[in-house]
This record gives C-alpha cells, structure tokens and sequence, in this order.
C-alpha cells in the first residue's frame, strides 16, 4: 500500500469532515446547498436597504447605488467568513464531546474543519462576485492575490478558534462572550462604511483590527483593481502565523486533558 | 513480552475536582496557583494497576459502581491518559464505550455508516469494503436509507454496534455494551464474539452480568477503589466478589418485614400477621453447611427463622425465586403441596427444601411470606403477610464442563428413538 504523508491524510480527513458538516447542516432542508449563497445575499440586501436606502450613507460624491452596493458586499463576506468560523469554531470541540470520550480522535481537526464550514459561504459568495464582475468586465488581475488573503484570513481564524474552543470546554461562557464580541467587531470594521469616513481620533481602532485590514484587503483586489500596501500584508502574515502557531500549540498541549473535562 | 497485548505498569489516573470553573479555567490557562491556596481535591480513579494481559485473553473486569473499572478501559483504550504510569498496547486497538454516539439523527443510517467510519479513522474505500457486512449485520431492511431518529431504540444499537466491530482489531475494549438489543440480536453479538476470540484476538471487558462473564471470560479481575484486589480464573474472582458483595448486605441489611393490605374483614389476620416476624433467610446446601453458590442439581434448603407471639394454626408459606429482571422462577407455595403448617409461638425456623435443584445457572433472588391465610383463588386484593422482599440472593451454577445455555429450568424428561419400517 503507498504510504501517505500525515498532512496529506489530515488534509482529506478536513474534507470529508467538511463535507459531512454541509450534509449534516442541510439534511432534510429543501433548498439545501443553495442556503450558503442565499444567505449572504439576504444579508447584503438588507445592507443596502438599510445603510444605503434609510440612512443614506454617502461614500463618495458621486457614487451610485450599484458601487454602494458592491462595497457591502465586499466587506460582509470576509465579516460572514471570520463570524461563521469563529462562532461555530468555539463551539465545535464541546459539540464533538462524545466523539472525544468514546474514540482515539485527533481532535485538533475539528475547529479546522469548522472554519473550513464557516469560510465556504464567503468563498461561495466571492466565487458569485468575481463572476459578475467578470461579465461586466470590471474584473481585474490582481484578483490572483485573492488566495493569499483568504489563507492568511484562515490561518489566523484557526489560530484563534483552536484558543477559543479549548477555553470554552471549560468556561462555557465563552461562546457567549463571542457572539456578543463579534457583534461589537462588527460595528467596529468597515462594512458598511470606508475607512476616511471614520473621525481621525477613532482611526487606532481599525489600525488594530485585523478584519478591517482584510475588508480593505479584498476591496482593493476586487473592487479598485490595486494590490494592498504589501508591508502591512507582511505585518499581518505574521500576525496570522503567530496565531496560528500559539493556537496549535497550546490546543496540543491540552488536547489530553480535554476528555477529562467534558 | 512479545506475546502480551497489554502491558501496564503502576498504571493511575488522577481526577481533578474542582470547587469552582474558574479555577479549572486559571489552570487551562497555565497559571499556576498560590502556595497557600490548591484549586482542586485529587481523586485517584485507578490507583497503581499493573496487568499484563496475554494475546488471546478474554479479560473480565468487575466491581461495584464507581470503582473504576470504565476509567480503567478508558485508560487502556487510549482515549483517556494516565497520569501516573506505563502502558504498552501491542496491537490494534477497537473501543466500544458508548455504543452510537456518533450518530447523526438527521442523516440516513447510510450516511451514518460513512460518517462513522471517519470518526473511526477510515478511510472512503476501506468504508466500502466493509459495507456489506455492517449492513447485512445490522439487518434494518427499508430503514438504512432513513433518518435514524426515525430508528428504534434496538435499531440504533444494531446499527452502532455493527460499525463499531465491523473493523479487524488486535484488541477489543468493551464496555457494558453486550447486553444491549433483543436475544436474537445478542445471540449474533456473541457469535461475533466468539469468532473474535478464535481468531487470537484480545477482549477487555466490563460488565455486571456475571452470568455472561463466566460464558466469556477465560481471566478475570475485580477492582475496588481503582485497586485490583484479585485477578485469577473467573469463577473464583466472581464468586468471591459476589461472597463480599453479599457480605456486605448482609452487614447492611435492615429487615422490616412490611404488612400490606387493609381489609378490614382479614383484621384477625392482620393481628396475627403484626405479631409474626421474619429475622433471617438462610441458603444451606443437603450438610446443612450455609452458603450461596449452589450446582444444578444440589439439594438447597432455604430456611426462614422466625419468631412469632401467636400459634398460627394452618400458616400458608411461601417461596418466591426469582431472576434479576423480574420473572419468578418458582413459586413454592406449601398449600399447594398439601403442608398444613402449624406455626407455634416463640422462635423457630420453616425449612423448604428444593431436591433436586432443577432450576438453570444464574443469580436468584428470594422473597419469602408468611400468610395466616391464603385463598389460592384471589389474586387481585392484597393478601395479609409477613413479607421478606428479596433481601437475598443465591447463585446456580453450571455443572462443570458444560458452557453451553441450559435456560431457566431442568425439566425432567424422557428420550426415546422410534424407526420407521
């Protein structure tokens, strides 16, 4: 038989994991599949409803409901994204506790195979944008660079839910406190609005949240056409890799004492 | 060493109880404690057990509730880690803990199969090979391609059951799981049992159903606040945990024989029933020795002692033997044996004696009464008696050399071969 490297066979573990967490998510419902672009596109409908046609934000001078419409659109797919992975990710290890009592399981696996779950919708949303954007001729190359973000964006959301789940084993508050602070991240990221639209005295607060930087990130390459300022991508590779690797590391350092405690 | 399955050496486990989450939580965090002030009390679940266990064993482990015996499978299965200790696993290891817990409710039991096969650690293809057999196992007809909360209780096993044994392992950890499902579906459990065992394979297991232990086992360990206490051949393991087990009844018994019924035209014997008592309820073998392990076929006496203040002049007693789960066995009642029994006042004891012993190996109980009158007829309205409600047990076993099922009962009977022609 041909021996296959580990990573290799953790790789299709994810997958199929994956896969059976779509069926699992979408067994008995009717529409089924079709809920992970549907979903996202009520949310930017309703975006643009409110921001665009209640408040009326202006963005610019000149710009028309179309572009408004497509600056949501790329700042709440990384936002449904990063919130999908690290809320169902805290999650996932306490839900899997059975499994972790009864079997010899890496179970390291499992919040990776949540945010893999939880970054399919934006993928599939963004796959849909690029698309549209390639009819209207509006697609440009630096959509090639569109890989590097979405796994530096991964690398950090396991990073942290490799944490979080972990801790939430134990502090069942946890998923609590993360739903309340991903809903207070929300505001804080430009979604809905720009980056110069924020007051100067508040301009910290986006420098260090590093989903506005990756809002930023898929607005350039997608919308204007220019590669982000490749320092602050280095800064934030890093950042990412740290996370990750602490996240790994401390999940690993637990991962025994975990079925002792559930 | 090369033949041994498992080896453990000073195997512990340490439990950590913590007074409060938040301490757990600074400990996950690594943040270490003040000298003054431990967050946790410690609770040894298994305390320095070394075994070595020998390709091919079939290795009984039992205990009372909270001795340890499912924390110690944990620890051999290697989902739980030991804290103190060595452990040596030769082999493969297949570990049936909590049977179905895997499942999916939404998802059909085909997908089910698959999804199972991930948490085991198998691959798509290796899944496939295995299919047919888990699912001509498992035998659920129409219903694999259902959801399995549509599942009975029994179908859910079967199906959990077969996953979890369908794969070739060196070594099984079972636990409390075989005495699942109906009889026909345990009888296949125990035939894939036994082809395991053939085929050299090592069984741990856990169980409360002695009976089924010494069908099984050919090695048996008893464990008591995580601590071997014996570890032999399994009939003198069983039968001197069950003797300490009785022991300990016995030192713990409170007889109150209860009067039931409220009858007011029975109050006469009502009166005579309060003044009656039961005090003991003894097994003694055809020497009048005591003791509580019998042989098919052995003369048992069962002797009530009792003490009474009044003569009861034509006393109905009765002996109930029953199993476990419920079913009376026997029903030795004296005026169906035509014994007019005349109790006279003061202490004295009724022996009723079974010779021969016809009913089949297992774990009995008894339930005694003492009725001043009884009307065989009436079966609705509650009698009055002196009642000892199954404080007691004793135990048959098998005739040596003979395994297999003998049943409840050893009816008498005749054989006779007739040709034709």
């Amino acid at each position: 038989m041909m021996r296959r490297s580990a990573l290799f066979r953790y790789a299709r573990l994810i997958l199929s994991l994956t896969a059976l967490d779509l069926r699992i998510r979408f067994a008995g419902s009717k529409l089924g599949l079709a809920w992970l672009i549907l979903a996202p596109a009520l949310t930017v409908c309703a975006y643009v409803l409110l921001f665009g046609g209640i408040l009326k934000v202006q963005v610019c001078a000149d710009c028309d409901r179309l572009s408004y419409g497509l600056l949501v659109v790329t700042g709440l797919l990384p936002w449904i994204g990063f919130s999908e992975s690290v809320s169902r990710g805290t999650a996932s290890v306490l839900a899997q506790r059975n499994l972790m009592k009864s079997r010899v399981f890496p179970m390291e696996v499992i919040p990776v195979t949540a945010v893999c779950t939880g970054i399919l919708g934006q993928l599939a949303g963004t796959i849909m944008l690029i698309c549209g954007l390639f009819i209207f001729g509006k697609l440009s190359l630096t959509i090639l660079f569109f890989p590097v973000l979405i796994v530096l964006q991964a690398l950090l959301t396991v990073g942290l839910v490799w944490f979080l789940s972990c801790v939430n084993i134990i502090y069942r508050d946890t998923s609590q406190m993360v739903s309340l602070g991903l809903l207070l991240l929300m505001f804080l990221s430009p979604i809905a609005y720009t980056p110069d639209m924020v007051p100067k005295e508040l301009a910290f607060v986006l420098a260090a949240n590093p989903l506005a930087f990756l809002i930023e990130g898929y607005r350039d390459i997608l919308l204007f056409g220019r590669l982000p300022a490749l320092n602050s991508v280095g800064v934030f590779a890093g950042f990412a890799a740290l996370a990750g690797i602490a996240g790994h590391q401390y999940f690993m350092r637990l991962r025994r004492l975990l079925p002792d405690c559930v | 060493m090369a033949q041994d399955a498992i080896v453990t050496k000073g195997l512990s486990k340490r439990y950590k109880l913590y007074g409060g989450r938040s301490g757990q939580l600074l400990d996950f965090l690594g943040m270490p404690a003040g000298k003054k002030s431990q967050r946790y009390k410690e609770f040894w679940a298994v305390w320095d057990v070394t075994l070595n266990i020998a390709k091919g064993t079939t290795l009984g482990i039992i205990g009372r509730n909270g001795a340890g015996k499912s924390t110690l499978l944990r620890l051999l299965a290697g989902v739980s880690t030991a804290t103190n200790g060595e452990l040596i696993v030769n082999g493969h290891t297949a570990a049936l803990l909590e049977l179905g817990t895997g499942f999916h409710p939404d998802l059909t039991g085909h997908e089910n199969i698959f999804a199972c096969g991930l948490y085991l650690g198998l691959d798509r293809p290796c899944m496939e090979s295995l299919y047919d057999d888990i699912v001509s196992f498992a035998e659920l007809g129409p219903f694999l391609h259902q959801p399995v909360r549509t599942y009975s209780a029994g179908m859910h096993m079967r199906l959990a059951f077969s996953v979890a044994t369908a794969q070739a392992a060196d070594i099984q950890v079972i636990d409390e799981v075989l005495g699942v499902g109906d009889a026909y579906f345990f009888g296949k459990c125990l035939q894939r049992f036994r082809r395991f065992q053939e085929t050299g394979g090592t069984t741990i297991l856990v169980s409360h159903d002695h009976a089924a232990l010494l069908r099984v086992c050919n090695r048996c360990v008893w464990i008591e606040q995580g601590k071997v206490v014996a570890d032999g051949p399994p009939l003198e393991i069983v039968s001197a945990y069950t003797q300490a087990v009785y022991e300990e009844q016995d030192r713990l018994r409170r007889p109150e024989p209860s009067v039931s019924g409220h009858d007011l035209t029975a109050a006469h014997a009502l009166r005579a029933a309060k003044s009656v008592r039961i005090d003991d309820v003894q097994f003694l073998d055809g020497d009048r020795r005591v003791r509580r392990r019998f042989e098919m076929g052995d003369s048992l006496v069962v002797r009530v002692t009792y003490s009474s203040l009044v003569v009861l002049e034509d006393a109905v007693v009765s002996v109930v033997v029953s199993r476990a789960d419920g079913l009376i066995v026997s029903n030795a009642i004296s005026a169906m044996d035509g014994a007019g029994l005349m109790i006279p006042d003061g202490r004295g004891s009724i022996d009723v004696i079974f010779n021969p012993l016809n009913i089949g190996p297992g774990e009995y109980m008894v339930s005694v009464g003492i009725y001043p009158s009884l009307d065989l007829l009436d079966s609705i309205s509650p009698q009055h008696a002196v009642i000892w409600h199954r404080y007691v047990t004793f135990c048959i076993c098998a005739p040596p050399g003979i395994a297999v099922e003998l049943g409840v009962c050893r009816q008498p009977v005749q054989w006779h071969v007739a040709t034709r022609g």
